[in-house]
């Protein structure tokens, strides 16, 4: 099951990874990459958050 | 809870200050390598314009092309590789950490790297301007890659020597290898998954067309063109916004969640998250053309195609994200961790991270928001100062002790920033327009004013305590401990003041080099006295003569 779970996060990964990075830039792009820095900086701050370990 | 100023323990003060004083450890010479290679790229990319390269054609156009996919490679190798050595072999790594301590840097082999990238920037001078036309094309281009490999070997070997190299090669074997299969078949899968571009985008003109129809009458629509829209306001569904940029970052995300938590996960059943997440961005993404055909038919087609369509699909990204999150660790099917009790729940404002970054992510979201409701100009900013004040104002007793004590080594520090800002941004070629945006210029002068007086305020006041809370208070000492606010703010580690202010560098654009810099000199100024309120007056320093020089000197560009 471990070994099966490694896999399928794999494909998982390249499969994400290579539908953004083959993107082409076009004028009207569905998710623009001006954009990026702030909207990962929002989704990542709020991992963060959410994981902080409460007192 | 704790506050903003931890007082430190003596032993805990000089923790990671002492060992880097005696000599360098792999992770400052690692990160050194690394900064110094991004300078010399930045340089050479400001400097050369690779277009001209592949407009020569034959061998020297196949290594212009080839270029850019060249750095996408090394960067995602060496992201891959470095994240997952972090991750896993940190043990193991250790040992190589403190060998490395005790080999001298080489000072010869450091000339010897200067030198070779004289010889490399000489050569690409020349290629790039087609001034080697009497030497074969095979022969320049040869000659000019051995002067940038042996570039890129020298300054390896002078910050660390070969059998360090070799000894870290080994460590992470398996992660160099899974690494380079990693890239190559993100690379080779990328080029399989566009054949798919053309179904996706029937399936999101159906269901745009299904999901337009109540709210719009006459829709028009021609399948084959891919036109959708109404009388008023018509768009063209392109295969590159049929839905595929968003699945794929969903894919990225739930597949990063799912491996860094699998201790937490309930698996088979966890898996679901995948195929919900898709499913959920994918629907979103014909919500997003809809509601953008919806807000042109409603009489404002410059803030459909404008800023709605440049933010929507990052804000439908961030709730799907952000719904994913809690469904992964809320839903008791789903997850192995504690469920929250009524105790637990009411304490939940006492999450020690909520005070650091809620302030900033405030500032993202609702800068998000009014993108989206904006054309060309963001006459909404004023939102942004002030839910940041209120979020401020809100937790105003957290930051009670927030020392404020002016000292001259804040403020120089912000005057040295400005000056560094200010000469990268003349180096960069950008071609951005200083003028007034023309909104502003053609509004009355209560409206101008007002908006210009928030848009200070904001950078002076909201921006600079947020930020410094959230990348100097937080993301400094988060690296070192989970339990961060048990460390006094003057604690340094290289991975610290490396992820902090790359983060901090990369939200700021084209200018992510001098925003690292800047990052990692208002984490000096925090640092040297343990003092978050030093960083805070160094960044609003430089945010107020940023201000002025732009209203001063019409450098608009820079807001």
């Amino acid at each position: 099951m471990q070994k099966l779970n490694t896999v399928l996060g794999l494909v998982l990964l390249v499969a994400g990874a290579s539908t953004v990075a083959m993107a082409v830039p076009v004028s009207t792009p569905e998710i623009p990459v001006g954009s990026a820095g702030s909207a990962i900086a929002l989704v990542s701050g709020m991992v963060l958050m959410f994981r902080a370990r409460r007192k | 809870m704790p506050l903003l100023t931890t007082p430190a323990p003596p032993q805990n003060r000089t923790h990671g200050r002492s060992a880097s004083h005696a000599s360098l450890g792999l992770l400052p010479r690692l990160l050194a390598l690394t900064f110094l290679f991004a300078a010399e790229l930045l340089l050479l990319s400001i400097w050369l314009d690779n277009s001209a390269l592949v407009a020569q054609g034959g061998i020297i156009g196949l290594v212009g092309q080839g270029g850019a996919w060249a750095v996408r490679g090394v960067v995602g190798f060496g992201a891959i590789l470095v994240t997952f050595a972090y991750l896993t072999k940190r043990t193991a790594l250790a040992e190589i950490f403190l060998r490395v301590e005790q080999a001298p840097i080489g000072r010869g082999l450091l000339v010897s790297h200067l030198l070779a990238m004289a010889a490399f920037s000489a050569l690409s001078w020349a290629l790039y301007g087609s001034h080697l036309a009497a030497v074969p094309a095979g022969i320049s281009v040869a000659l000019w890659l051995i002067t940038g490999l042996a570039g890129i070997a020298f300054a390896a070997l002078a910050l660390a020597p070969l059998r360090v190299w070799s000894q870290l090669l080994r460590q992470t074997g398996s992660l160099s290898a899974f690494a380079l299969a990693f890239v190559v078949a993100a690379c080779i899968a990328g080029n399989y998954i566009r054949l798919l571009w053309g179904p996706t985008t029937n399936l999101t003109f159906f269901l745009t067309k299904t999901f337009l129809s109540p709210f719009a009458s006459g829709v028009i629509s021609d399948p084959a063109t891919k036109l959708l829209g109404t009388e008023k306001f018509q768009v063209i569904i392109a295969p590159e916004c049929s839905g595929f940029e968003g699945v794929g970052l969903i894919l990225a995300f739930s597949a990063c969640w799912l491996w860094l938590f699998r201790r937490e996960c309930r698996f088979p059943q966890a898996l679901l998250l995948v195929p919900a997440g898709v499913v959920t961005i994918f629907l979103l993404n014909a919500v997003r053309i809809t509601a953008l055909i919806l807000i042109g038919n409603a009489g404002a087609p410059k803030i459909a195609a404008g800023g709605f369509h440049s933010q929507a699909g990052w804000i439908a990204f961030n709730a799907v994200a952000l719904g994913f999150s809690i469904a992964a660790t809320r839903v008791p099917w789903l997850t192995r961790r504690e469920h929250a009790t009524p105790a637990t729940t009411a304490a939940s404002f006492a999450n020690p991270s909520t005070p650091y970054l809620l302030p900033f992510l405030t500032i993202l979201a609702v800068g998000m928001l009014t993108t989206a409701a904006s054309s060309n100009f963001e006459w909404l900013y004023p939102l942004r100062f002030l839910a940041a004040a209120g979020v401020l104002w809100t937790m105003r007793k957290h930051y009670s002790s927030l020392n404020l004590k002016l000292t001259w080594f804040g403020p120089s520090i912000g005057v040295l920033v400005f000056a560094l800002w200010i000469a990268f941004d003349s180096l960069q070629k950008t071609g951005a327009n200083d003028a007034m945006p023309l909104s502003l210029t053609n509004s009355s002068a209560p409206v101008r004013i007002g908006w210009i007086a928030f848009r200070v305020l904001a950078a002076v006041v909201t921006v600079p305590i947020a930020e410094e809370l959230a990348f100097r208070g937080f993301l400094l000492r988060r690296f070192v401990s989970a339990d961060f606010e048990a460390l006094p703010l003057s604690t340094f580690t290289w991975i610290g003041l490396g992820i902090s202010s790359l983060a901090f560098g990369l939200l700021h654009g084209h200018l992510w080099f001098v925003g690292t810099l800047t990052g990692v000199l208002y984490a000096w100024a925090m640092l040297r006295h343990g003092r978050i309120g030093e960083a805070v007056i160094a960044h609003a320093t430089t945010n107020a003569l940023l201000a002025c020089y732009v209203l001063a000197f019409h450098k608009w560009h820079l807001w």
